[in-house]
């Protein structure tokens, strides 16, 4: 460590051992703020201070003293610190110290150190009390500022504030006070605040005081009624709180009221706001539809109650494309029509969503109730004028109408909302009654969305083949996979009533996987077993599955897994997935070209041809059923729409594609399609679809109409 | 519109103490006519920052405690070696909460001799020991005092006086010596220590020393009676209760311990019964 016994050695032996003896002694002794060995350091210089002086030839007392001294000076101020040292500086150094000159020596040291130890307390002393001084300085200028602070509180606070003596006399109150009770502050000195409440507040309100005072509680708090000095009751907020002198006992109450007449005001307005839409001031969704509970309880047996949804055509256009204050406006307005077509005494309207309006008719029949959705329509429709603009606004309308026995109001609502979708997607701009049948029809098709996957797992799907044919001479040209549900609960279900759903809900791509994996195992089967003779099994890929990046892969590992060749099989793509956002022949044409598959494109009608078909790369095209249909029941055929048909077949034969078609049902399709250029065909004219085991024998007879 | 008509009385309240609700600017009282903890300690070290009744108070927990002189002084030298320490792992900020009166050896004095840019606040409930600082700290422009509680971290890691010379984005050392067993249970100790953890960024520390019953049972218990009638009664705790403080810290070697036997600078320092100390001692770091 430190203490460094060369240095020391030298000028006297023992020194280096005296000054680690002298500090183990006094370290114990007092809060030094040093290491052992850094006050060693500094003993063992008062050491050598000591041991020169006790040699000199005149004995200096001063030097020992300051020794003294810088023992203080070093903290060393411990009750028992001198007392350590002397005992050390005696023991070690009287071996070699003449007696006398070593009680001089310690006397010294004594000396000087007492002198600054009285120094350095009085010194601590004296900082203390500043130390104390400070404090309460602070603490009064503290003191003040409260004071001045409460008299702010007080003069200008808006809640009344009354300084009362210990019988509850007011003594002084605040202006607050005073206007809000009428009184001047003379007035309010010769009462006590309950000598301003009705007589009954005022019994229990000094019955409460009494007890205050008794210490039963520190505070107490109300709403109470008081009286105007004009005799006008005002509700308050009243708290009054004892305030107590040092010894604990009660000193004087301060009252402070508040006056809540207002709050009540506020809180009924509040409540309004709660329940309705403050743009339009309308009953939002959950008043309105409590409200409709209501009235659909207030009717007798038999009457019917009617309510139309009203969905404002396009608002997320305007709100998104214009700006949010045309919205609001637009909103508004169309409130205030609907509020003039509504007669008050058996209607009621909400907002029931953003743009959508609710209202409600009660002794409705369903003529009443579409006249005056008619003209609420057509009040809507009416121009508005928005910021610097006029815009022409529609409505799409839902209604229902029924019997009010039994209703229940949330489902009116959103029956009525449903059909307004359908308006919606009917063309917008039209009312369109509620169907059970269509409501139930889309509720059905939600729950059989839900069960398509476990239906895959559990087989319940099924794979038929129809027959293509030559339309000219019936000769057997293909089959096209058709497939159908076999729901336990609904029978046989056909791809039209459930693809789509499919479609919807993501289950497309193994639905579709599994139902290319069927063909291509049976087109497998009939290679191996017919060869050649095998014609094309075509199956209509789902767009969800032309647009899915790994078409290619997916179709690669089903032919793999089946044994398949690519050219065995068609795939029909649907028109609407033949071109990309550019008009460009959309690039998986070429990919399932280049795989070697046939491509044909499927439903087509009149509008889908624009761009003609040369550019693309496909094997033939298909007439959606529905185009054919256009042909009619009757003998002669529809000409508008053998013209539509031949300018398809026109556009396919300069691209030298084949064209098919598809659904047909009759002897006049097939010879009007024969003469308008159609190649093949399928439908009933040509055979159902039907297992392989039934078709087989086409394969073998090479037509559609084999010898059984 | 039908009227609502409540009323309460507020009974929960004792009707001894402050006679209303005390707000936040109210005046503290300047009481030198109790003892408090901060001027005892000064006695206990052998400073004169202390009046009568403190020293009535030392004197008869001396006769019962006779090792109380010990107690204090080792805490600090304790206090002495984490701030050396924290400088040393590069620590140059410090917040000490229930600094006490500034007796010599302070945490400024000891960390700006190390570097003289180190900042420190100093935080105290004590008026007297907080006006006092403030005289000592005149002129000190990394050093300052707050007049704040322990149980109020708000009041403490928001002040504008910590906000001004501590960054807390960079590791900071916290000293509470000797103050947490003035926390009773009841105040909640670990969610305090928590809510000062949560504060501090990585890398910072803990400093902590705990009084406890574990060796000196009855001395303790008797000066616990005593301290009683103090402004500041006293919750000692064991060995486990302290290392709870520390939790979400990586605790130093050697651990929780009695305090000289934290990083001694000498084998003489450490004694023959180093737990006679009575006092805990540990220094965490947040990882």
């Amino acid at each position: 460590m430190t203490g460094d016994e060369g240095q020391g050695g030298a000028l006297y032996p023992g020194l280096a051992d005296l000054a680690r003896q002298w500090t183990g002694a006094v370290l114990p002794t007092s809060n030094v703020p040093l290491s052992r060995g850094e006050l060693q350091v500094i003993l063992t210089g008062f050491a050598e201070l000591l041991t020169s002086a006790l040699r000199a030839e005149e004995f200096d007392h001063t030097q020992a003293a300051e020794v003294g001294r810088g023992l203080v000076a070093s903290q060393l101020v411990g009750p028992k610190a001198l007392d350590a040292t002397i005992r050390v500086l005696g023991r070690q150094l009287r071996p070699t110290a003449d007696d006398d000159r070593l009680v001089d020596l310690l006397g010294a040291v004594a000396g000087g150190y007492v002198d600054a130890l009285r120094e350095h307390i009085f010194q601590q002393q004296e900082t203390l009390k500043k130390a104390v001084f400070r404090a309460r300085d602070a603490a009064e200028k503290a003191l003040r500022a409260s004071e001045r602070r409460f008299r702010t509180v007080f003069t200008e606070s808006v809640v009344g504030i009354a300084i009362g003596d210990i019988q509850g006399h007011i003594v002084s109150s605040n202006l607050a006070m005073q206007e809000m009770l009428g009184y001047s502050s003379d007035e309010l000195r010769q009462r006590t605040p309950y000598d301003l409440m009705p007589r009954k507040d005022a019994e229990e309100v000094s019955a409460a005081y009494r007890k205050l005072i008794g210490g039963a509680f520190t505070s107490l708090r109300s709403e109470q009624q008081m009286l105007r000095s004009d005799g006008e009751p005002i509700w308050v907020h009243i708290a009054v709180t004892l305030i107590k002198d040092e010894s604990g006992q009660p000193d004087y109450p301060v009252v402070m009221i508040e006056d809540i007449s207002d709050l009540h005001l506020l809180q009924d307005r509040w409540s309004h706001q709660v329940a309705h839409d403050p743009l339009t001031n309308l009953h939002n969704r959950a008043l309105f539809v409590s409200k409709v509970e209501t009235a659909v309880g207030g009717l007798a047996p038999g009457e019917r109650i009617g309510l139309a949804c009203f969905g404002l055509d396009g608002m997320s256009v305007i709100n998104a494309g214009v700006s949010d204050q045309v919205g609001d406006k637009i909103l508004k307005t169309t409130a205030d029509r609907l509020r003039a077509v509504v007669d008050e005494d058996t209607g009621l309207l909400g907002r029931v969503d953003g743009d959508r309006f609710a209202l409600l008719a009660v002794r409705s029949t369903t003529q009443t109730m579409i006249d005056t959705v008619e003209r609420a329509m057509a009040r809507i429709t009416e121009p508005i004028a928005a910021g610097g603009r006029e815009y022409s606004v529609t409505a799409s309308v839902g209604v229902v109408e029924r019997a009010a026995a039994g209703s229940d109001p949330a489902q009116l609502l959103a029956d009525a909302e449903l059909a307004m979708q359908w308006a919606k997607e009917d063309g917008r701009a039209q009312w369109t009654l509620f169907e059970a049948d269509r409501g139930s029809r889309q509720r059905r098709d939600f729950v059989l969305a839900a069960q398509l996957p476990a239906a895959l797992r559990g087989g319940q799907f099924l794979v038929e083949f129809e027959p293509v044919a030559r339309v000219g001479d019936r000769s057997l040209a293909g089959f096209s996979v058709v497939v159908s549900w076999d729901h336990p609960d609904l029978g046989i279900l056909s791809a039209k009533d459930f693809l789509h759903l499919a479609e919807r809900t993501g289950h497309m791509l193994p639905l579709g996987s599994w139902i290319l994996r069927q063909a291509c195992d049976q087109a497998k089967a009939w290679h191996d077993e017919h060869g050649d003779r095998t014609p094309q099994v075509s199956v209509a890929l789902a767009n969800r599955m032309v647009g899915d990046q790994d078409l290619a892969a997916l179709l690669l590992a089903v032919l793999e897994a089946s044994g398949a060749q690519a050219g065995q099989l068609a795939l029909e793509v649907d028109h609407s997935m033949l071109r990309d956002a550019e008009g460009d022949p959309a690039e998986v044409l070429a990919v399932l070209h280049d795989m070697g598959f046939q491509v044909l494109v499927s439903g087509m009608t009149a509008s889908c041809c624009s761009h003609g078909f040369a550019d693309l790369p496909v094997h033939g095209i298909k007439l959606a059923p529905e185009f054919v249909a256009t042909l009619g029941e009757d003998d002669k055929p529809e000409p508008s729409a053998e013209r539509a048909i031949g300018g398809v077949v026109s556009a396919a034969q300069l691209a030298e594609l084949p064209v098919y078609a598809v659904g047909v049902h009759h002897d006049r399709h097939a010879a009007a399609l024969r003469e308008l250029g159609v190649e093949f065909g399928q439908g009933d004219h040509f055979g159902p679809p039907s297992l392989p085991y039934e078709v087989e024998p086409m394969i073998i007879a090479g037509t559609v109409d084999p010898d059984w | 519109m039908p009227r609502r008509a409540g009323r309460h009385y507020d009974s929960a309240r004792p009707t001894e103490g402050a006679p209303v609700n005390q707000p936040d600017w109210a005046p503290k009282n300047i009481d030198v006519e109790t003892a408090s903890a901060a001027r005892l300690y000064d006695f206990f070290l052998g400073g004169s920052y202390n009046f009568e009744v403190d020293r009535e108070l030392g004197r008869k927990v001396a006769a019962v405690a006779p090792g109380v002189f010990d107690f204090t002084r080792l805490n600090r030298a304790f206090l002495r070696r984490a701030v050396r320490y924290l400088g040393e792992q590069g620590i140059d900020q410090f917040l000490d909460i229930g600094s006490g009166i500034p007796t010599a050896g302070n945490v400024h004095e000891i960390a700006q001799k190390a570097n003289p840019d180190a900042r420190i606040v100093y935080v105290d409930n004590e008026p007297v020991a907080v006006a006092h600082s403030e005289l000592l700290l005149e002129g000190n422009p990394n050093a300052a005092v707050i007049e704040a509680d322990l149980r109020d971290p708000d009041s403490i890691l928001r002040h504008e006086k910590t906000r001004r010379l501590l960054d807390f984005r960079r590791p900071i050392g916290l000293l509470t010596v000797a103050v947490y067993h003035f926390i009773p249970e009841s105040d909640d100790p670990l969610a305090l220590a928590a809510a000062y953890r949560d504060a501090l960024p990585s890398g910072s520390y803990l400093a902590l020393s705990h009084g406890t019953e574990d060796s000196l049972g009855e001395q303790i218990r008797q000066i616990m009676a005593l301290y009683k009638n103090s402004q500041n009664p006293v919750t000692t705790r064991t060995r486990e209760q302290v290392t709870a403080l520390f939790d979400g810290f990586e605790l130093v070697e050697p651990g929780v311990v009695f305090t000289p036997l934290w990083h001694p600078e000498s084998p003489e320092d450490i004694g023959e019964n180093p737990e006679e100390s009575s006092v805990y001692a540990a220094v965490g770091r947040k990882p």
